[in-house]
């Protein structure tokens, strides 16, 4: 136990050794991980709305399937602007202190649930937190990701718990009491609902993984039991969970049901086209069976390196476990083990994606398998593997140094040489601590602190402010179009959304962009979408102006240079190296093409508008310049208008009256969205009610 | 059709023949272990081939495991 202790701290240790920035004062932004002034916090409300600004390229777009994610950002944000904190703590306190916990406590929580007589079990916390995905994943900035595979041991533990109490005959279900059960499916639930909040592609791998242990369950008690006490195990264990789920998560789950699109289809062929999977399969099954991330160690995306063969050590450490496995007489340890090799299999075979071998079957399932066109990238699948090495690789170990220590001769055909006891003392402590190190050996850019992305801190620089405060200060409707693309610094809110102009032209190199923009008609085709002004960002970060991976300061300069010459924009004003360009005349959020109406509004919620409407004639044109969506519902007492397209892409309303009247838009689907929330509150009351109720009952009983 | 390719439908039948986990498993290792100076060697066609012929094989050997308890 003191040796577990001692190992545990040296681990907790080695973690703030490589996650050190998360530990000193900085801020973090990386990646994917999005960086947020003070002034921004504000933007996310913490109640859910079906529709966003920042979606659609920040035109807006209904944003009801994100929702789960969403509220994985307005929730930190929103109450840490209530408790005045800064985004140095929220960051911290909200993501990265709970990951790391998260993903310490979980493997050992999952050893605790599946009782594994393991002596040193304290390695499958360098396996689950310490391997090159997760490494790349955190680093990359994916946290709410990184946080669901934290949480996602917890949830196999409690899943495999509930299938052991179900296959249990109903005599022994009454004596473990059905209080006990009842628990455990609600606690199972919650620990479901979750992990789909963190992220719903972890929570689909997971549900994948749990419905393997089902049926290799199953397969146990097929004989013993008959079918009606299957199904009513196929219903207690994976209906009722999925459908409590589906109630907690009904604010975005019912508004996206309704609504009819599929979301992943909503985001384009570049997230639903089977090439697409074929351009982010970048790992190989070498890979994927060695728990090596492809773009290990610098985090490039696309820049996958050859192989690196000590990896494979893992998998021969991992699968050696089938060879001691075969002599367990505990059947239930054979079980576990047999389960988690599958797992470990499977997640090897799905990780590599489209890749050989049976790269099609991958393809297939992408179109056909319901759920599965979330995973473009196959990587999630990685999950499986850190989940079944974890397990895997401390009961080889513990095996090996057994059996290293039981050791009291070498037999060599007939001639056995006898051991003296200081091979059995110091042989299976070398390995252990050879394991170890082998084990750090793996992940020594670590170490070293090479990676990038969040495992480095970073400032603001001070441009940036200056940029903010001067668009903040300006209180009327306008976008800003970055070009080439966002800058993470860069300020943006519901008044002022900013717009990719590489998105929005769909234009990926800098030259065919600045071509599209000197085009006669392009300039005045931004300013009816609201756009103000153009921002050439500082790339304080070299993530944007790049050849070859590295920043290019010629692309930077010649971006200037080329917008100097377009006419229709007026160079304003320079924050450092930050250039910003104006536009006459943007249009307002509600313009009409008709000059002698006077239109004035007033923004209430993002779902909601109050638009006065004077010296108006019938049959004259309102646009709204938001993404086209005829959800968007113009009405009064009188009269009610859809929205129409507005040169493809805006809302407008044809005008139904002369004169003066008021008018309020409405964005229609926001009251299922209502509805979702009072079933998702009444659902979340009555679970945790549920458990508490049941949790004071069994310390009563105690 | 590759020499490895031949050696391993060779491995494989005589596996399935004496249809012992055990053997699948530490034929899967070996080839797990020879694949390591492969892919150190920069010999990535064969050293990706035994990969995959160990996936196969620990695949195997984990079917016949589970079938078989």
């Amino acid at each position: 136990m003191k040796k577990q202790f001692i190992f545990t701290v040296f681990v907790v240790f080695l973690t703030i050794i490589i996650f050190k920035a998360w530990f000193m004062p900085g801020i973090i932004a990386g990646g994917d991980f999005d960086f947020y002034l003070p002034s921004m916090f504000k933007n996310y409300p913490i109640y859910p709305y079906a529709w966003s600004w920042k979606m659609q390229n920040g035109l807006g777009g209904f944003a009801s399937p994100l929702g789960w994610l969403t509220f994985n950002f307005a929730a930190p944000l929103f109450i840490g602007s209530l408790m005045h904190l800064s985004y140095q703590t929220i960051e911290r306190v909200a993501y990265f202190f709970p990951f790391l916990a998260m993903c310490m406590i979980s493997p050992i929580y999952l050893h605790k649930k599946l009782s594994l007589q393991n002596n040193v079990f304290a390695i499958s916390i360098i396996i689950f937190l310490l391997n090159t995905y997760i490494l790349m994943l955190a680093g990359g900035g994916q946290l709410t990701i990184a946080s669901a595979y934290a949480f996602s041991p917890i949830f196999l533990g409690l899943f495999i718990s509930l299938v052991n109490i179900t296959s249990q005959t109903k005599k022994q279900l009454f004596k473990n009491k059905i209080h006990y059960y009842t628990y455990n499916i609600l606690l199972l639930s919650f620990a479901l609902a979750v992990l789909v909040l963190l992220d719903i592609r972890i929570a689909y791998v997971l549900l994948v993984a749990a419905g393997i242990y089902f049926l290799q369950s199953i397969k146990y008690n097929l004989s013993k039991q008959n079918v009606l006490k299957g199904l009513s195990n196929i219903l207690f264990t994976f209906l009722v969970p999925l459908t409590i789920s589906a109630l907690i998560h009904s604010f975005w789950a019912l508004p996206t049901l309704l609504h009819g699109s599929s979301p992943v289809n909503d985001l384009g062929t570049a997230y639903s086209s089977t090439d697409a999977v074929k351009y982010f399969s970048f790992a190989k099954l070498e890979n994927t069976i060695s728990l090596l991330h492809p773009n290990w160690p610098e985090n490039i995306f696309g820049k996958v390196y050859f192989m690196k063969a000590e990896f494979l050590l893992l998998p021969i450490l991992a699968y050696s476990s089938l060879f001691f496995v075969s002599k367990n007489k505990d059947s239930r340890t054979k079980n576990y083990i047999l389960y988690f090799a599958l797992l470990g299999l499977l997640g090897a075979f799905l990780a590599k994606g489209a890749n050989e071998p049976f790269g099609s079957l991958y393809l297939w399932m992408f179109e056909h398998v319901p759920g599965f066109n979330m995973f473009r990238d196959s990587t999630k699948w990685y999950t499986l593997i850190a989940i079944s090495y974890s397990i895997l690789i401390p009961f080889s170990v513990s095996k090996i140094f057994l059996w290293l220590k039981s050791q009291t001769k070498i037999t060599i055909y007939n001639l056995q040489i006898p051991l003296r006891p200081w091979f059995k003392n110091y042989i299976p402590k070398l390995f252990l601590i050879l394991t170890t190190l082998y084990l750090l050996l793996l992940i020594r850019p670590a170490i070293l602190g090479q990676l990038g992305g969040t495992l480095k801190t970073t400032h603001v620089p001070k441009e940036y402010i200056a940029l903010e405060q001067y668009l903040q200060k300006q209180t009327q409707f306008f976008r800003t179009m970055w070009l080439p693309t966002n800058q993470r610094f860069g300020y943006y809110s519901n008044m002022h959304p900013a717009i990719s102009a590489r998105d929005y032209f769909k234009k990926y190199d800098t030259a065919p962009l600045l071509d599209e923009l000197k085009k006669s008609n392009s300039i005045s085709s931004l300013s009816e979408i609201g756009i103000k002004y153009i921002i050439v960002p500082y790339d304080s970060e070299s993530e944007i102006f790049l050849t070859d991976r590295k920043y290019d300061n010629k692309k930077f300069k010649n971006t200037i240079s080329q917008l100097d010459t377009i006419k229709q924009l007026k160079k304003i004003k320079t924050f450092g190296n930050i250039t910003a360009y104006e536009i006459k005349n943007p249009k307002d959020h509600f313009w009409s093409p008709q000059t002698n109406i006077k239109i004035s509004y007033k923004y209430i919620n993002p779902v909601k508008y109050d638009v006065s409407i004077r010296n108006a004639r019938k049959g004259e044109q309102l646009i709204f310049a938001e993404s086209f969506d005829k959800g968007w519902i113009l009405q009064n007492s009188k009269f009610k208008v859809q929205s129409s397209k507005f040169k493809d892409k805006l809302n407008s309303y044809i005008l139904p009256e002369d004169g003066n009247y008021n008018l309020e838009l409405k964005y229609e689907p926001q009251r299922w969205v209502d509805i979702g929330v009072f079933i998702s509150l009444i659902s979340l009351s009555a679970i945790l009610s549920g458990l508490l109720y049941l949790k004071l009952k069994f310390k009563k009983q105690n | 059709m590759k020499p490895q390719d031949i050696l391993f439908i060779l491995i494989l039948t005589i596996l399935i023949w004496k249809r012992k986990s055990k053997y699948f498993t530490l034929a899967g290792l070996f080839f797990l272990i020879l694949s390591i100076p492969f892919f150190n060697f920069w010999i990535f066609f064969t050293a990706e081939r035994l990969v995959l012929y160990a996936f196969t094989l620990l695949l195997i050997a984990t079917t016949i495991m589970i079938k078989s308890d």
